[in-house]
């Protein structure tokens, strides 16, 4: 068979921002799904969502209410969210209660009395909530054929009917196998909803789509004003880099540190900035987006410890104006700190914002905040999260700089607390060192994927205007790990520092 | 007396006077009796959504309410499916009861109380649907009559 021959399978959008994207496209037209979670998961808000993006008045929606959440209260609830359009109820969108139907006959009366509705409306779009309501009173007449029969029949008469049907039900996992209603559906959506410490994770997975890939996996949601938006794990990840890496040097606004770099940051590249508290990183994150905008390069800075006004103000107090390009649309400095934030989430925010002001160049300051600033059930996952969202947002083209903290220590030099150091084409490490009865700042850049750098340490200051970097440290060994010593001092001297017997003064 | 709201009120008595002009053999009758037909309209548009148990809840309320605003509703009771009961015989007993009395009025025996009830109703569906949607439904009880003319009589009365 030629595939000119094979029927297509018309995709209805959803309406809802990221789903149909997880359903590889869109909900095939016709067909028969669930949507299924655990109470309070947004199931109700889901159907009401796709029901307003498809309803029209020559193929309206039906909704029919069985025994959950009473009619009155669900308008009173849905109206409140921007998807629901008043001016359809009635005819684009039509509810029906068939509670009475459910609680005083059989199911040959529930579905003659939908199957009476459909033929009379002849809807694109049928939703029957709770669809549980109608399985519990089949199972307590001991009708578990009985309820294969009823859905089987109701599959078909929807689908001959042309018309894509949703039945809602709270549903837990464990009832997901051996159950008739899972066995017709074409389409299954199970939304998850836990709790982890303080915040409250929803997730979403596709469990089941006849014909047609989705994408895998749970996804992260979140119901707003807006209703539900999904932030597919896949994010930015499916496209083509929109321009090849490493094609021209960005300046860090710091000539010294661009020739240790070799020039400067190769574009496309992501750079981590680690370092203990106070050492500059943010400043020289500050100098990099300031660089790139007095180049015509518009950036993003993603801050999770500080406010906008705040990043902004202390940019401005070592003379960098932010706020000009800020006001003019080439500088978008967005705070993310809702505390349960997932990474899908943070990536659609910041991808948003790159695509928004066409960014160039963007700071996320700091990987710490950010850790701080997610969900307790997304942290465990921070290491693979963060590599999904390096790799969508240098897909896009952006050079990153990301700061991170580290815990400073006294004997080794680590790079970051999240070994996370292969996922950066570039690190620069800062650090304190002790030298003759100060403590001073030094800075290292570390790597420099498939490029020449400097292994110089130099040592940096930060000043009024940002940072200045001095001279290479000579003379000293043990830099690293903070306490270096004078070359060239004599056993005798050191043992005589310590304390210990034969170095006395 | 009558508790509703003064824009209730007056979308109530003009679904009354609707109802009472649809037959000219009901002309002259207490206007109270053209409650209960508002009320059977309202009924088969509601219980569409909200089913017969929700419809029969929120006249149930409204009821109680109303007989808080005026006797002439002091029998009439709610059915199982919703309907109204009693009417007609809580208006002749007000009406006795008035021509027993001094009064021999219809306004002084509550007999023109008829949009208390419906005045009630219409304010609960507001208070949990909001107004918009309730003059939606309003309108599909009433499809002659457009939204727009049914919103701009509350206006009115808002701002009288």
């Amino acid at each position: 068979m030629s595939p000119n021959n094979k029927v297509v399978i018309r995709k209805l959008a959803t309406g809802v921002p990221g789903l149909d994207e997880l359903l590889g496209g869109g909900l095939p037209e016709y067909s028969f799904n669930i949507i299924a979670g655990s109470p309070g998961c947004g199931k109700t808000t889901l159907a009401h969502q796709i029901m307003f993006a498809n309803a029209t008045p020559e193929k309206p929606a039906l909704y029919f209410t069985v025994l959950g959440e009473p009619a009155i209260k669900m308008l009173r609830y849905q109206q409140q969210y921007s998807f629901f359009d008043q001016d359809r109820i009635n005819s684009s969108v039509r509810f029906v209660n068939l509670s009475e139907f459910v609680l005083e006959k059989d199911l040959d009366a529930v579905l003659a009395q939908i199957v009476q509705e459909v033929e009379a409306v002849g809807p694109g779009i049928v939703v029957v909530d709770s669809f549980r309501s109608v399985a519990r009173k089949s199972r307590a007449n001991g009708g578990e054929v009985e309820l294969q029969a009823f859905i089987q029949r109701l599959a078909l008469h929807l689908t001959s009917w042309q018309a894509t049907t949703f039945l809602i039900g709270e549903y837990t996992e464990g009832e997901l196998r051996d159950n008739p209603v899972f066995t017709v559906a074409d389409g299954l959506l199970w939304l998850h909803q836990a709790a982890d410490r303080n915040s409250i994770v929803r997730k979403l997975q596709v469990v089941k789509l006849r014909g047609q890939a989705s994408v895998p996996g749970l996804h992260t949601f979140r119901i707003t004003a807006d209703g539900v938006q999904a932030f597919p794990r896949t994010f930015g990840l499916d496209h083509q880099c929109s321009e090849p890496k490493a094609t021209h040097l960005l300046s860090t606004g710091i000539p010294e540190l661009d020739a240790m770099l070799g020039g400067g940051v190769p574009s496309g590249h992501s750079l981590l900035v680690a370092g203990p508290s106070g050492a500059g990183k943010s400043i020289l994150g500050r100098q990099f987006i300031a660089e790139g905008l007095r180049h015509g390069e518009p950036g993003i800075v993603a801050v999770f410890e500080e406010m906008p006004d705040e990043y902004v103000a202390a940019a401005r107090r070592m003379g960098m104006d932010l706020e000009t390009p800020r006001k003019a649309g080439n500088l978008e400095v967005i705070y993310l700190r809702p505390l349960d934030l997932s990474v899908d989430e943070t990536v659609h925010e910041v991808v948003a914002a790159v695509k928004r002001t066409k960014a160039k160049r963007l700071v996320i300051d700091s990987l710490v905040g950010f850790e701080m600033a997610l969900a307790p059930d997304f942290r465990t996952d921070f290491r693979e999260s963060l590599y999904r969202m390096i790799s969508a947002l240098t897909r896009l083209g952006v050079t990153i700089l990301s700061t991170v903290e580290v815990e400073e220590s006294f004997s080794s030099m680590g790079l970051s607390n999240f070994t996370i150091s292969f996922l950066t084409d570039g690190i620069i490490r800062m650090r304190y060192v002790s030298i003759d009865g100060q403590l001073r700042r030094m800075l290292i850049v570390v790597k420099v994927r498939g490029g020449r750098h400097s292994i110089d340490m130099r040592e940096f200051e930060v000043t009024s205007t940002g940072i200045a970097i001095g001279k290479r440290l000579q003379g000293y060994r043990g830099l690293t790990t903070g306490i270096p010593e004078p070359w060239g001092r004599s056993l005798t001297s050191i043992a005589s520092s310590l304390g210990e017997p034969g170095g006395g003064p | 007396m009558n508790s509703a709201s003064l824009s209730s009120q007056t979308l109530a008595r003009v679904l009354l006077s609707r109802e009472a002009a649809r037959d000219s053999a009901d002309a002259g009758l207490p206007i109270s009796l053209h409650a209960a037909r508002v009320c059977e309209v309202l009924r088969t548009v509601l219980t569409a959504f909200a089913g017969s148990a929700g419809y029969r809840a929120l006249l149930a309320r409204a009821l109680v309410l109303a007989k808080a605003d005026s006797t002439v509703f002091a029998s009439v009771h709610v059915s199982k499916d919703g309907t109204l009961a009693g009417v007609e015989a809580s208006v002749e007993a007000s009406v006795e009861a008035s021509v027993e009395g001094t009064h021999g009025r219809l306004s002084q025996c509550g007999c023109e109380d008829g949009p208390v009830l419906v005045a009630h109703l219409l304010d609960l569906l507001i208070a949990l649907i909001g107004r918009s949607l309730t003059l939606r439904l309003v309108s599909d009880a009433w499809p002659d009559a457009p939204v727009e003319s049914w919103n701009s009589l509350i206006q009115g009365a808002e701002k009288s």
